[in-house]
């Protein structure tokens, strides 16, 4: 029996963990396994160990650690693992570059067979690593991750254990039996009963705060061996929490020993001619008491390194180290470093990241580098942190950029002003400053809402363009980008007339496929709407969908990071073409998309699209609840320009649902939005119509519609001023609108603005057959509240013909259509005559003879002749409309009871 | 365990002598009636299996007072099941007939706390022979046969 206690513990109480995770690594239609769990309850033991069990099985493995030294720059966890020309510097400083790099890591790591990835602490990964480590788990590799209870898990993460891709394995506290068996295996003896109950209940289990526990105990002396069996003879240390024992335990260190474990905390594992000079008694005397460990070096063939024992010990020193020492470490250990005799390709990363800690000027090339990663993966957060340093350093137009870029998207639109005019101030490259001018333009529009000042800033670049061969293509780029500025503006007639001259199919960027790409994606971002918009839906939705697929491959960095713009596009085409349930669902699936991958500005637009559709659908209580979506998106980033849009769909909702103090308020609202923002501005009208003609001002209302419908057609909303126009002829306006309307039917593809014109057509003409037709058109296309009007109409029309059954009929299915509309109050369906109810005597026989129920019979039952109850059952089918018993039953389902 | 667990074990031990043959075919029914999935790790002769059986557990619990031996004992009976690829859920579940043919055979003479002692010692053999198949494991990976 020995009195000292060997530094690694057995792993107890694990074992069917183990084999459960390792069936999932053997699995390749898994990804593997989240080890969760509290600090120190066992998980990167179980992840060690399992991670030799797969070696042992034959495949790869790979082992990376994330900490928050790690997580000061993209890629940081996985550094040792990529090839070394990602993380080189000086090799041209361009976006383009770091995508293609990417790539290729990608596919290093992907490699032949299985390969597992283990990362510690997978809560503290940078988003460029988690998305990397995505990617691999899709092409095929194992992730295991160990992640921490009570730390926000990374969305990545969540979505592939949600998506059943990774398994979520919880780990627990140790039984009592698992207690005694550590105790009795790292003490050599057995232990008490009393101090086994002490040590189980005061660590809960925990086989870090046990070992702490035990070690601090030992070292007192309170707990000794006394006849071959281990008692506690004293007290234990007071600490109840696992975090206050680790910092008690580290408060009797040596200088020597603390200096060494600072620099661990501070620096991450370092190999031993690293780290600062130190007698080798002392580390041995760290490694015995359970604060260090020798681990294998970061790939095969690399010494091994000295690490803290656990995240927790570096926790409490780096809480402790008083920052001025911390820098003063960090800087003489970035000199170490630097003066190794065979550097790693990884060495000047994180020497720059050392040397930013230290408050010491870095290598702005690598800084550079390491932000234009971040960007990549969209974390620009962590690009703005770096991107300043290489900024501050040595501003360059790139830079600056970069920078611009990031504010913009931070939301922080007057910085992103001021650092884009000093940045296009400082580059000579026209490349460049045309690229600065456009992003400076799309902040203008988008962040700070002056369109006016967006489109000189462009035209601007142009004119300002060098005109020489190799800068074709950014002419190009320039005058899509004058487009979108047009588009979103609020002018798609514009945008057309400037993308005329471009030809999609033969840009001038050159013969490069790829640069062919861009340039038609780029173009197609304002193309597609303003075709959808000009009533060009079947072109709109070609050009969308070949962006689609032609955005997903170009994989590189355009400005317009999420491919989602297209389907966002798709979406609006369907819905102008009248294919609204289809556009429904494409946009519902594009807002969970954005939703999951935390794009917020997607979020607001595809809200909006989904109120836009409701809209249309004539379902007000799902427009209001996207609209409001929106709204409340929008206001948390400080999006204000579309805010606007949703604000107008806020008040007519809330007007059909007849909540006119709601429809004004959102309407002052919408009043007062500052700035301007004009994308298909014209549509905003409906909100004050609605509110408007729910108040009975109905002249006021149509006033409003007209002006609107002018101004959609002098910017090329076709389609908008249909809907306009459409909406003149509900509140009474048919004779006034309906050439106009038939004239756009004529020019317009798709089948909305046909319906529309049929419809309104049908009510100058108060023609029963018409009418019907048309409610059966709007119905077909899911525009329900204007079906349900069609119907109603019809239903009059035929009153006023003297056909009453006719005439209940088509109420009937107006009531019927009407349903699906939520409530809806609309001013036509109040017009329409009401079902003349039936007496309770009807009623009964209507009941029974719609189960078949025959007249004899019911004559019987009742007690009435058979004479009476054809004749009851005569004037139920004229009141209802019906002509046969089978259609009786539908009848009386759709009126109800009573 | 604590030393008065060690002394019930072996106490059980002892009442085993002359019936052990027994207690050993009345554990191995149990067992693959419960577990029929663990019957291929064992051999098919299942009278010289249950006698080397009821010696091996005899040995290996006598041996737990004296640690280095027990672990060393329990470690190579592991690396010696490693061929049958036996997985943890057979350990657990191994463990619990074992415990239930004990109480079963011994009656009056199995008390709540003879029970506790066993399931603590079968624990300890378990998680070291585990980790001696894994070792196992490793060396045969690192110079492959």
């Amino acid at each position: 029996m020995s009195a000292t206690l060997a530094p690694g513990w057995p792993m107890v109480g694990r074992r069917v963990a183990l084999d459960e995770a390792l069936d999932l690594l053997l699995d390749p239609a898994r990804g593997g396994v989240v080890l969760h769990g509290p600090p120190g309850v066992g998980k990167t033991r179980l992840a060690d160990e399992l991670a030799e069990r797969a070696a042992v099985a034959g495949l790869r493995v790979s082992r990376a650690v994330a900490s928050t030294t790690t997580a000061q720059v993209p890629l940081g966890a996985l550094a040792h693992l990529l090839p070394p020309e990602v993380l080189l510097t000086g090799r041209g400083d361009d976006a383009l570059d770091v995508v293609r790099l990417l790539a290729a890591a990608r596919q290093a790591l992907a490699g032949e067979g299985r390969h597992v990835l283990v990362v510690d602490d997978a809560h503290l990964l940078d988003v460029a690593s988690l998305t990397l480590l995505t990617q691999l788990v899709g092409d095929g590799a194992a992730l295991v991750a160990t992640v921490r209870a009570g730390e926000t898990e990374p969305d990545g993460l969540v979505a592939l254990w949600r998506s059943g891709r990774l398994e979520r394995m919880e780990l627990a506290a140790l039984s009592e039996d698992d207690v005694d068996t550590v105790l009795h295996l790292a003490l050599g003896a057995p232990v008490d009963g009393w101090t086994l109950h002490v040590l189980r209940t005061r660590s809960a289990g925990n086989p870090l705060f046990l070992r702490e526990l035990v070690r601090a105990a030992a070292d007192s002396g309170a707990l000794r061996p006394v006849d071959g069996v281990w008692r506690l003879t004293g007290e234990l240390p007071p600490a109840t929490r696992l975090g206050d024992l680790v910092a008690h335990r580290l408060g009797g260190l040596a200088p020597a020993a603390r200096e060494v474990l600072e620099l661990l905390a501070l620096a991450g594992p370092t190999p031993l001619e690293l780290l600062p000079p130190v007698d080798p008694l002392v580390l041995a005397e760290l490694e015995e008491s359970g604060r260090v460990e020798l681990r294998p070096g970061e790939r095969s063939g690399d010494p091994e390194v000295v690490a803290l024992a656990h995240p927790l010990i570096g926790e409490a020193l780096r809480a402790a180290v008083p920052r001025l020492r911390a820098r003063a470490a960090l800087a003489a250990h970035a000199e170490r470093v630097e003066r190794r005799p065979d550097p790693h390709p990884e060495d000047p990363l994180r020497i720059a990241t050392w040397r930013i800690e230290a408050g010491l000027p870095a290598d702005p090339d690598v800084v550079l580098r390491a932000a234009e990663i971040a960007r990549h993966a969209e974390d620009f957060t962590r690009t703005e942190a770096l991107v300043r340093v290489a900024h501050t350093a040595r501003p360059t137009g790139r830079t600056g950029l970069l920078l611009g870029e990031c504010l913009y998207e931070l939301g922080r639109f007057d910085e992103c002003e001021r650092v884009l005019v000093d940045a296009s101030g400082i580059t000579d490259d026209p490349a460049v400053a045309a690229v600065i001018s456009a992003v400076r333009a799309t902040n203008l529009l988008f962040g700070l809402l002056r369109p006016a000042d967006a489109l000189a800033e462009v035209h601007r670049a142009l004119a300002d363009l060098p005109d020489e061969p190799h800068l074709v293509g950014a002419r190009d780029e320039l005058t899509s980008r004058v487009a979108l500025l047009e588009m979103y503006g609020g002018d798609p007639a514009a945008a057309l007339r400037t993308l005329a001259p471009l030809d999609p199919d033969s840009f001038r960027a050159g013969e490069d496929e790829r640069l062919q790409r861009r340039a038609r994606v780029l173009w197609a971002i304002p193309v597609a709407p303003a075709l959808a918009l000009g009533g060009r839906t079947g072109e709109a939705r070609r050009v969308a969908e070949r962006a689609l697929v032609e955005h997903d491959d170009l994989e590189e960095e355009i400005g317009y990071s999420r491919s989602g713009v297209h389907v966002l596009t798709l979406a609006l085409a369907l819905s102008e073409h009248g294919d609204l349930e289809d556009a429904r669902k494409l946009a519902s699936a594009g807002f969970d998309a954005t939703v999951a991958a935390g794009s917020p500005l997607g979020q607001v637009w595809f809200a909006l699209m989904l109120g836009r559709i409701a809209l249309h659908a004539g379902t007000p209580r799902t427009g209001l609840r996207w609209f409001r979506e929106a709204v409340a998106v929008a206001t948390a980033i400080g999006f204000l320009g579309p805010r606007r849009q949703a604000l107008a769909g806020e008040a007519v909702t809330s007007a059909w649902l007849g909540d006119l103090d709601g429809a004004a308020e959102a309407l002052a609202r919408h009043d007062a939005e500052p700035g301007e923002f004009g994308f298909m501005f014209p549509e905003r009208a409906l909100g004050r119509a609605a509110w408007l003609a729910g108040q009975g001002r109905i002249p006021d209302a149509r006033a409003a519609l007209a002006d609107a419908a002018d101004a959609a057609g002098r910017t090329g909303h076709l389609t908008v001023r249909a809907w306009l126009l459409h909406e003149m002829a509900r509140l009474g306006g048919a004779a006034d609108v309906v050439d106009e309307l038939e004239a756009l039917a004529a020019t317009a593809d798709g089948r909305l603005v046909a319906a529309r014109a049929g419809h309104v057509r049908a009510l100058v003409d108060r023609d029963v057959d018409a009418l019907t037709a048309a409610a059966a058109d709007l119905a077909g296309l899911g525009a329900w509240l204007v079906a349900a009007e069609a119907y109603a109409a019809a239903a009059d029309a035929a009153r006023r013909a003297g056909d009453q059954r006719r005439a209940n009929a088509l109420a009937g299915e107006s009531a019927a259509v009407a349903e699906r509309c939520e409530g809806a109050v609309s001013p036509l369906l109040v017009a329409a005559p009401s079902v003349v109810p039936l007496s309770p005597r009807e009623r009964e026989v209507a009941a029974l003879a719609a189960r078949g129920t025959p007249s004899k019979e019911i004559a019987e039952r009742l007690y009435l002749s058979v004479r009476t109850v054809n004749n009851h059952l005569q004037n139920v089918y004229t009141k209802l409309g019906v002509s046969s018993r089978a259609e009786l039953a539908a009848a009386l389902d759709r009126i109800g009871p009573g | 365990m604590t030393p008065e667990q060690i002394q019930l074990v072996h106490d059980t031990v002892d009442a085993l002598a002359g019936i052990d043959d027994r207690v050993a075919r009345a554990f191995y029914d149990r067992l693959f009636e419960v577990a029929p999935a663990v019957r291929p790790l064992f051999p098919d002769d299942l009278d010289a299996q249950a006698h080397k059986f009821v010696v091996t557990l005899e040995e290996i619990v006598r041996s737990v007072s004296d640690l280095p031996d027990f672990v060393a004992r329990a470690r190579d009976l592991g690396a010696r099941h490693v061929g049958y690829h036996a997985r943890a859920s057979h350990y657990v579940v191994i463990g619990d007939v074992l415990v239930e043919t004990l109480a079963q055979e011994l009656g009056d003479r199995f008390t709540s706390e003879h029970e506790a002692a066993w399931r603590r010692a079968y624990h300890l053999l378990a998680e070291v022979m585990q980790e001696g198949a894994d070792a196992e494991l490793r060396s045969r990976h690192v110079s492959p046969a």
